[in-house]
């Protein structure tokens, strides 16, 4: 089961799914949302990856972990 | 303006009154107010005995809009800093704390945060009087969580007391985070102050938006960000 957190102003949403049910609605979904908000500028971050490793940026939807956040696009301020 | 609403005398013995509490708190050496930027907010600075000032504005448009209560709740929040500083050993607050500086979501954008008590907020100033929408306290708690998941109690804490805390760009270059809505990033070589915000998400993902995006994808946030040298 992975997880997808994206920011919004609630704080955080969180879409949940299988990777090994790849055509399962759940993972449908949140590579729909995946692609729709990179194609938005959003940036992938896998979070969570254990002790001494880093998060990682992530471009692909395939390449994500267990635990992975939606940065929606940044603007200048 | 905020003379002729609350007189000089009147006023003046207002502060004093809590003037006189701060004093017996024992942390406070000194107390004076003065009227700045052309009358229109007052400057109440309190010398605490460690030497540091502790600097409060209330502008006019806020005791015109607060009356009496906004006096209140500015005196009050002055009255629970100093009882924190009594309590504290060695007093780190900052200068200018800006607690008390309410900044309207109508006046400078949705995107401003307050930096107060948002409860006693809530209650006293939008009880329909004014148009603010008040802060969503749980997405406030939910993203402070997750900033503290992701980023970690040090950092977290650094910025909770208003500390910068370092950041490494993916090209090398030395930052500091800082717990701000704008301009929460500072180049350590030049001291350039660097703007961009995650935009609709609370303080504490906003931050995390940022440092993730620094540290992984420099150039996509310098491209973006706004530069004040």
């Amino acid at each position: 089961m992975k997880t997808l957190r994206v920011m919004d102003s609630s704080g955080d949403s969180v879409v949940e799914f299988d990777e090994a049910q790849a055509t399962s609605a759940a993972t449908l979904e949140a590579e729909a949302l995946f692609n729709r908000l990179t194609t938005k500028g959003a940036a992938v971050f896998a979070i969570g990856r254990g002790v001494g490793a880093p998060d990682k940026r992530v471009t692909n939807f395939n390449d994500l972990e267990q635990d992975n956040l939606i940065v929606p696009k940044i603007a200048g301020g | 303006m905020v003379a002729s609403r609350f007189g000089d005398t009147r006023l003046q013995n207002i502060v004093e009154t809590y003037a006189r509490a701060w004093r017996e708190l024992g942390c406070v050496r000194g107390v004076s107010i003065r009227r700045v930027d052309y009358n229109r907010s007052l400057h109440l600075t309190v010398g605490l005995r460690d030497g540091e000032d502790c600097c409060y504005d209330l502008t006019d448009h806020e005791l015109v809009m607060g009356g009496g209560a906004a006096l209140r709740y500015w005196l009050d929040t002055i009255t629970s800093d100093m009882q924190r500083c009594a309590a504290e050993e060695v007093n780190q607050r900052h200068h200018n704390s800006q607690r008390c500086n309410f900044i309207f979501v109508d006046e400078v954008g949705e995107t401003d945060r307050l930096n107060l008590d948002t409860h006693r907020f809530a209650d006293w100033y939008t009880g329909g009087i004014w148009t603010v929408k008040p802060l969503n306290l749980k997405a406030e708690q939910r993203s402070k969580e997750l900033f503290l998941k992701i980023a970690g109690k040090e950092a977290f804490d650094l910025l909770q007391a208003n500390k910068a805390f370092p950041i490494l760009g993916s090209c090398g270059t030395s930052y500091t985070l800082h717990k701000r809505a704008t301009y929460c990033v500072e180049r350590v070589s030049d001291g350039a102050k660097l703007c961009a915000v995650v935009p609709g998400v609370p303080l504490w993902d906003h931050l995390l938006g940022i440092k993730l995006l620094v540290e992984h994808d420099e150039p996509a946030f310098l491209s973006t960000a706004v530069a004040f040298l």
